[in-house]
């Protein structure tokens, strides 16, 4: 029964892509930007379904379950401020600039900022690096989702592959107003459903006060921080949701606003959407702790299917999974066609290979490119065996480091080319370097102290960014004058 | 933002706001609020408090409609 309802749920979203079809238009504008006609509750929607990913749901239920209730405060309430901010500081004026040019695609917006094709090249590389780890948790997330709740049923490596040809049929069918529609059924399916599967596990089992007061006997130190988390790491954490500024798949979102009062909702509603899918996530964590004990390292990624199988009847049980499934492909599904639009439009076109090929080899080239970074992603997600928080937190490390270029692009008129790619260089080269440290020492942070990477990314991009703008030629106004109102 | 003397207080509320999201105090504190853990029930009010303040930017800066588009060639366009 649970197998049929997540059937019926993954023909649901399929039907939507193809509905959307109908819609669609035969231009690169409104395959990768829905023609910059979509609403304020589809924005809200996409923009959250589509940055919340099997980190929220199965990441955090993870990390909750070894490290307690802090996990909220790590990225929950810290997005609560810094997204929306993000969203108005940088989206809202993003929005206006892709607007007034034309753009489609983050890389462009870069490349014309600074006149760049070089600065074009080294970030297409660094951000397709980057997202891979961010691929990798969703895939990941998928297989054990489906595994777990089948009973062991569908292997994870059958399960990843599923929801990788769902996501890609969907995508290749709808574009973006597909991939758009899709998020904002499946935000809504997993707020709803995560809401619900907190109120019907907690009520099984007993009430939220038996369910702590197990805890309190079990794992009492998962109700406070104590030692599992220190103040150096919760003040630094809140740097890492930076990174949304510079994710290519909330970039292109961004895009097909409307207008600039399309991003009115997203920001003001964007806080009360994170409590929404959190908290039951860090709640059925903690909670799982006393009833699902001994899961070890990355198994704990599996603590909330577990704790929906144990608690829930087997259809609710279905449609709780499907909620988990919806989030992952809510994520999967933008990020695939980011990498589609940034190969399409960055390589292809901006090189003009497209000169050689006709409209229907073009297409399949781009399939195919997308087609092969999810086979290398699939194959990664079957051998690593990480935590699927941790991951998470080295893809937006990254991306928080590149924060500085944006943050100049748009507010600083003397930066150069030459800083930009100093920035870009500084982070790539930053972000190796710890994430190694990382890999050999699971938990590290800087000198042991409890500080993140991200700030010593983030300060050496910036230190970077400036110094090499300050030490070039200051940036032709003609150049500058397209971005800037005098 | 448009008033200045606004923004200033806007910005400085901003940033006790963004100290406010390190409760040292709570940091051991075992006790239950709303039913809740208190330091989980902490920053589910700083997420409700992150809204209003969201809210109240939004009527101090509105996000500005852009004029007109005057859009620019792009290389590969027209091909």
């Amino acid at each position: 029964m649970t197998v049929a309802v997540i059937a019926v749920y993954l023909a649901l979203v399929l039907a939507i892509g193809a509905f959307s079809h109908r819609f669609l238009e035969r231009t690169g504008e409104d395959y990768f930007v829905a023609t910059r006609t979509i609403g304020p509750f589809v924005l809200l929607m996409s923009l959250f379904g589509t940055h919340m990913t099997a980190f929220s749901l199965l990441g955090a239920s993870g990390e909750a379950y070894h490290r307690g209730i802090g996990v909220f405060a790590l990225m929950a309430s810290s997005s609560a401020l810094v997204v929306p901010l993000v969203f108005h500081f940088v989206g809202a004026r993003l929005w206006a600039l892709g607007k007034r040019h034309g753009y489609l695609t983050q890389i462009q917006f870069f490349r014309d900022r600074w006149g760049s094709d070089g600065l074009g090249l080294v970030l297409f590389a660094l951000i397709l690096a980057l997202l891979l780890p961010y691929l990798l948790i969703g895939i990941k997330g998928a297989g054990i989702t489906l595994n777990q709740i089948t009973d062991g049923l569908v292997p994870e490596a059958a399960g990843s592959l599923i929801i990788c040809l769902v996501v890609l049929a969907y995508v290749a069918t709808g574009g973006l107003r597909g991939t758009a529609w899709a998020n904002t059924f499946q935000t809504l399916v997993f707020m709803i459903l995560g809401a619900l599967a907190v109120a019907i596990i907690v009520g099984r089992s007993g009430g939220l006060a038996a369910a702590l007061a197990r805890v309190a006997a079990a794992r009492p130190e998962l109700l406070v921080r104590g030692d599992a988390i220190r103040p150096l790491e919760l003040l630094s954490y809140t740097a890492i949701p930076l990174s949304v500024g510079m994710f290519p798949h909330i970039f292109m979102h961004w895009l097909t606003a409307r207008g600039a009062a399309t991003f009115r909702l997203p920001v003001a509603a964007y806080p009360l959407c994170v409590a929404v899918v959190w908290l039951p996530s860090v709640l059925l964590g903690v909670i799982g702790a006393a009833d699902v004990p001994g899961l070890e390292g990355p198994a704990a990624n599996a603590v909330l299917i577990r704790m929906i199988a144990l608690h829930a009847p087997e259809i609710l049980a279905g449609l709780l999974a499907a909620g988990v499934i919806a989030a992952v492909m809510s994520s999967l599904d933008s990020q695939i066609l980011a990498l589609s639009s940034l190969f399409t439009e960055d390589i292809v076109r901006h090189y003009r290979l497209h000169d050689r090929m006709g409209e229907a080899r073009q297409v399949r080239v781009g399939r195919l490119w997308v087609a092969a970074l999810l086979a290398v992603t699939y194959l990664l997600a079957l051998v690593v065996d990480r935590s699927i928080f941790r991951l998470g937190v080295w893809s937006f490390t990254g991306f928080a480091g590149l924060f500085p270029l944006v943050v100049a692009a748009l507010y600083w008129r003397r930066s150069t080319r030459q800083g930009a790619l100093a920035a870009v260089l500084a982070t790539a080269v930053l972000w190796l370097w710890f994430f190694v440290r990382s890999w050999q020492e699971p938990g590290y942070t800087v000198g042991g102290t409890g500080l993140m990477p991200v700030v010593v990314i983030l300060a050496g991009s910036a230190a970077a960014l400036v110094a090499g703008s300050l030490l070039s030629p200051r940036p032709a106004t003609s150049l500058v004058d397209r971005f800037f109102d005098r | 933002m448009r008033a200045r003397p606004l923004r200033r207080v806007f910005l400085l509320g901003l940033g006790l706001f963004y100290l406010l999201h390190n409760d040292l105090w709570l940091w051991d504190d075992p006790q239950l609020l709303a039913g809740l853990p208190v330091g989980l029930t902490y920053h589910l009010a700083y997420c409700l408090a992150a809204a209003a303040l969201m809210a109240l930017l939004l009527v101090l800066d509105p996000p500005p409609e852009p004029p007109e588009p005057r859009r620019e060639p792009r290389p590969g366009d027209g091909r």
